[in-house]
């Protein structure tokens, strides 16, 4: 099969959701597009994962401003760093925020085709993911102990004295575990996500275009998870 | 045969059920839509039944659906039904024939693709959808039966007081799993159509159909993920006692049920232009098909539904009128909600102007084609008394925006569906349908049918509630009754005609005449290959020199039309 129009297929390769196919030589895919240059060489996977991140981010987007309007039509929404801590949330910030760092080092790894680089730092990011879902559980199981929970505040019975959540909202409890635990909820697809990854790149003798291609894919998915926690630890924490 | 063509499957499950190809996961959505289309017809036509009889038994299916009540539909049940033939009708009917089915059939077709970017996705997508049929249909045989919350869900109707039982968390689910099979739909049509159209084709030389199925699928992957968040808060109120839609803006119990309405709209005003772009496309594709003439400024019916589907996101506060919002903010809806009516009329006036002059080729297709054109124009300009604040104030929550909502996301969609059905019949199955029976079949529909609905604006301009389960114990409607009942006569009339479809659909699937490459005589694409398609679509890749619309060409000699794949002849 031959087209009138040649089209380069340079970083032409095709995305994990291409299973059943594989490139060709003709600089268009098995199913026989061409590249539109509109759109330079990006593979179809890379494209849907984009629109993908877009869909994903207006759920967030959903929660965070039913979040915002609870917030703003409530006069007496306390000041959440004052109870909530940042401290340990901060760390876990600092954490995710090495883990996206990791990702680009493992990807630059990729791009050099050092296998063994590749791995340790995608197994890095993947650890970093997994302690900020602990440290997450730290403060999860915490702050239900205190008698903040998903159905609002409840003073524990062993708590004597002066409860620190004493007239605070119960929404503010149901908003935080629901904007906090969705994108927990992301943290932990994410590491799943890397770690299938770094067993498809342990199984690989060399890393090819292809696999290079479905590790970026995992990347942007990655950066975006820590991405829109930098939102949620601002609206849920800092202001 | 070429490498490149994937090995036909041979085993009937991998070929008719868990199929990967387009056009036959196409014709599974068809199926699944045209299913939900006789469920929510026959709820339809229980719900006019009760308003015009009420304590009278439906006929013939009436003992069947209430046996406890003796055939008639019971007070408790009339919410229900009102809500569950909605949800049915826009998210199983609706939604699988237009985007589903024919989203799927088109797209690879138009552009001149073998198949869809992910065929797995798009195999995903269907079982999903097929999923959140089967929750809604389990919710019907819950205790309490399915949601009577309305399909818009407003709290504290859908709060567990509302709703105590199952039905309406099932709903919930049934909406999250259809969401899902969208969002997976739209990401795959947006890819193809940007990745995988014939060489030549440029954005501006595809079929107005795909131009219509690409912004239904950005529209899509933009608002149903905040539906999808809302609902998740819903569900969460439902299941695990928070109360973000409990009444009390100020205290420390409760949060706000407006701000349900807030994320609804936000996906609920897209959701129509959702519901409609599929069938503009496919309309302003026909309506010069069969005029014989190139599409009137295509580019500007292009545009304009771009600015549609950029405007369809930033009105949906007029819905929400009379919640109380800030005077600023109302006006701001309002005039923003005004704006649309330029893109809207630039598409109405091309289409006049694409037929104006035309040789004219009554086929069935064209006429439903013409049918949304025509009850579209009643809707759109229906819709005007609803975007103006001091109008809509009065017509709020009455049979006014249920004559309104019906013409424009039912009739011209269900008007859309048929054209399509009867246009891409003889592609997707081989077999030309009845040209009597469809053209009877549109007679017998648009006439009842724009009877019904404009009947509504009378009803609801005179004050009648849009859930009303009887009229009789209302004084000031006792005078409205007769016109109510004949709604329903005509109501039923519209129900009756649809056997002529069915009757239509099923003998020329079995025995209609075999359907030559190219019956409608048009350039785009999919008509130049067999009918119906090998299921690698193009044997060889066609190179696009032509826009979809090249009618009457001076150069040609023989025929109107040209491939778009042809050369022009010297």
């Amino acid at each position: 099969m031959s087209h009138a129009p040649a089209a380069s297929h340079a970083g032409h390769n095709h995305g994990s959701g291409h299973g059943h196919d594989h490139g060709s030589e003709h600089g268009h895919s098995s199913i026989g597009h061409v590249i539109d240059h509109d759109f330079g060489a990006a593979t179809n996977g890379k494209i849907a994962m984009w629109i993908f991140l877009v869909t994903d981010g207006l759920t967030f987007a959903g929660l965070l401003l039913g979040y915002g309007y609870l917030r703003m039509r409530n006069p007496q929404w306390p000041n959440p760093q004052e109870l909530l801590g940042i401290a340990l949330t901060g760390a876990a910030t600092f954490l995710l925020i090495c883990s996206s760092l990791s990702m680009v080092l493992s990807l630059a790894a990729a791009a050099e085709k050092k296998k063994s680089s590749m791995l340790m730092w995608l197994f890095l990011t993947a650890l970093g993911g997994a302690g900020f879902l602990g440290i997450q559980y730290y403060e999860y199981s915490h702050l239900v102990h205190e008698g903040m929970t998903i159905s609002g505040l409840a003073k524990p019975e062993h708590l004597e004295g002066a409860w620190r959540f004493a007239g605070v909202p119960e929404n503010f409890a149901s908003t935080f575990y629901i904007v906090t635990g969705f994108h927990g909820l992301h943290v932990t697809t994410g590491v799943i996500y890397l770690l299938v990854l770094l067993i498809k790149g342990m199984r690989q003798r060399e890393i090819t275009p292809e696999f290079y291609n479905v590790l970026e894919i995992g990347g942007l998915f990655w950066h975006f998870v820590d991405l829109v926690w930098i939102l949620v630890f601002t609206f849920i924490y800092l202001v | 045969m070429d490498d490149h063509i994937h090995p036909e499957p041979t085993s009937f499950l991998s070929k008719y059920v868990f199929s990967y190809d387009h056009k036959i996961i196409g014709k599974q959505f068809l199926g699944l839509g045209l299913f939900g289309l006789l469920v929510g017809g026959i709820m339809a036509m229980v719900i006019r039944w009760t308003i015009a009889n009420p304590g009278v038994p439906f006929p013939v299916l009436g003992n069947l659906l209430f046996p406890d009540t003796n055939g008639v539909l019971p007070s408790d049940s009339y919410l229900m039904f009102v809500t569950m033939h909605g949800t049915i009708m826009i998210f199983f009917a609706i939604t699988p024939i237009l985007i589903g089915g024919f989203g799927n059939f088109t797209i690879p077709l138009l552009i001149g693709a073998r198949d869809m970017a992910f065929p797995t996705l798009n195999m995903l997508s269907f079982w999903i959808m097929v999923l959140a049929t089967a929750i809604m249909g389990v919710s019907f045989f819950v205790e309490g039966g399915a949601s009577a919350g309305g399909w818009t869900a407003y709290p504290p109707l859908s709060s567990t007081m509302g709703q105590p039982g199952w039905g309406h968390t099932l709903w919930l689910l049934g909406i999250y799993f259809a969401g899902s099979s969208s969002i997976m739909g739209a990401i795959n049509y947006i890819t193809t159509v940007i990745r995988m159209r014939a060489p030549g084709m440029g954005w501006f030389d595809m079929p107005l159909t795909i131009w219509g199925m690409w912004l239904t699928a950005v529209l899509n992957a933009l608002f149903i993920p905040v539906l999808t968040g809302g609902a998740i808060l819903m569900l969460f109120d439902r299941m695990f006692g928070s109360n973000f839609y409990t009444a009390a803006t100020t205290g420390l119990r409760g949060g706000d049920p407006i701000l349900w309405q807030h994320l609804f709209w936000i996906f609920g005003h897209p959701e129509v232009y959702i519901l409609i772009l599929p069938a503009w496309g496919i309309v302003s594709d026909l309506l010069s098909f069969f005029a014989r003439k190139p599409a009137f400024s295509y580019r500007m019916t292009a545009l304009a539904m771009i600015a549609i589907t950029v405007l369809s996101a930033v009105v949906y506060g007029h819905h929400m009128f009379t919640t109380g919002m800030t005077p600023m903010l109302s006006e701001s809806f309002e005039i923003l909600t005004m704006t649309i009516s330029i893109p809207a009329a630039i598409l109405f006036m091309n289409w006049l102007r694409t037929i104006w002059r035309g040789s004219i080729r009554m086929t069935s297709p064209m006429l439903f084609s013409l049918g949304v054109v025509f009850v579209f124009g009643l809707g759109g300009l229906t819709g005007l008394h609803l975007g103006s604040i001091a109008t809509d104030i009065y017509l709020h929550d009455t049979y006014f925006v249920v004559g309104h909502f019906h013409l424009t996301m039912a009739a011209a969609v269900l008007f859309g569906s048929f054209a399509a059905i009867y246009f891409w019949f003889p592609k997707m199955f081989g077999r030309m349908m009845n040209e009597t029976l469809g053209k009877l079949h549109f007679w017998a529909t648009l006439i009842p049918l724009t009877a019904l609905f404009c009947m509504m604006f009378v009803v609801g301009y005179s004050g009648m509630h849009r859930r009303i389960y009887n009229v009789l114990e209302y004084q000031y409607l006792l005078p409205l009754q007769p016109l109510n009942q004949w709604i329903t006569i005509a109501a039923l009339a519209m129900g009756a005609a649809q056997f002529l479809f069915v009757i239509n659909f099923l003998s020329s699937l079995f025995a209609g005449s075999k359907a030559t490459d190219n019956p409608w005589e048009v350039g785009t694409l999919e008509w130049s290959i067999p009918s119906p398609p090998p299921y690698y679509n193009y044997l060889q890749i066609p190179v696009v020199k032509n826009g979809p619309h090249e009618f009457s060409h001076p150069r040609l000699k023989t025929k109107d039309w040209l491939g778009q794949a042809e050369e022009v002849p010297a």
